[in-house]
């Protein structure tokens, strides 16, 4: 059963359904990425048309500090962005770990108090680690809630955005500093 | 072999609307990635179904299927659109440009595959 399968629902043939064309579409877009910029615009155009969320945030993890760095948004202000304390409180080890974290319907309060609502923490693994972690704010009014299938689109996530996000130049200092 | 002109200017849409459509129909898949290519490939390929995003660079979607009705050799081609637009205003917009129906994002593949198929059953 794939990590990104929802927990105790058994439900594990769902994960990459193939009667679901959005993974494979997912996954074909994310390895023609030619760049962080081109994979950037790739992440937004998988979560805003395929998932139907159109408030996102890119992090990168900084390996020396254990920080995330905001690197990338759209749909938010980015300047006044701040984590939901729910990150550092419920979701951080599993998206460390490589698992992604979903809001199960979580008040604004219990998220932080900002009316900064998560829905879901997609960590971005890169040569087998954690590199960085996409956080998806507010669903669109259509869309309701992240469902089995759409865990599916986390894992292509997960697996192929890190290549191009972090294996370029941009993403050598991280590496760099990873073995250290 | 039915023909259906897809229109987006996401990459990952047009992937997704193929493949879906290449693997589970048989119908013959054309692309335009702005509202202006859509009305000149509708008139040069006129195709039996146009599925069209609606916010692209150049010129929307609403415009383009206005276009569309304009022209005598393309009047009658359905039109649905598709957006992540769900408010009631841009769905009046849409069906007021001439639309035939009106789909938000993000798709679910089987109720798409119906509506298309109720357009293009024999």
């Amino acid at each position: 059963m794939s990590r990104f399968a929802q927990k105790g629902n058994g439900n594990s043939a769902a994960v990459e359904d193939l009667k679901d064309p959005r993974p494979e579409a997912a996954r074909k877009r994310l390895r023609e990425s030619t760049d962080r910029s081109d994979a950037c615009e790739a992440v937004r155009e998988i979560v805003s048309n395929l998932l139907g969320c159109e408030e996102m945030a890119l992090f990168q993890l900084d390996p020396k500090q254990g920080r995330f760095t905001l690197i990338w948004s759209f749909g938010i202000e980015a300047k006044t962005f701040h984590l939901p304390k729910v990150f550092v409180e419920s979701a951080l080890p599993g998206v460390m770990d490589g698992d992604a974290y979903v809001d199960e319907g979580l008040s604004d309060a219990q998220m932080g108090g900002k009316g900064e609502k998560a829905t879901a923490f997609v960590p971005i693994q890169y040569r087998g680690a954690t590199a960085g972690m996409l956080a998806l704010l507010r669903l669109l009014p259509q869309k309701g809630k992240i469902d089995e299938l759409d865990r599916g689109l986390f894992e292509v996530l997960s697996q192929e955005a890190g290549k191009p996000l972090f294996g370029g130049a941009a993403g050598g200092a991280a590496r760099r500093e990873r073995k250290r | 072999m039915k023909k259906i002109l897809l229109v987006d200017d996401s990459r990952t849409t047009l992937l997704m609307e193929r493949m879906m459509l290449e693997k589970r129909t048989s119908y013959q898949c054309i692309t335009a990635t702005n509202g202006l290519e859509a009305v000149e490939k509708a008139q040069s390929e006129v195709p039996d179904l146009v599925l069209m995003d609606v916010v692209m660079p150049q010129m929307n979607g609403f415009e383009a299927c206005k276009r569309i009705r304009e022209h005598e050799k393309t009047k009658e081609i359905p039109v649905i659109l598709v957006t992540t637009r769900g408010e009631e205003s841009y769905m009046e917009a849409g069906f007021q440009s001439g639309c035939n129906d009106y789909v938000t994002k993000p798709i679910n593949g089987p109720d798409l595959l119906k509506l298309l198929q109720s357009y293009l059953s024999e």
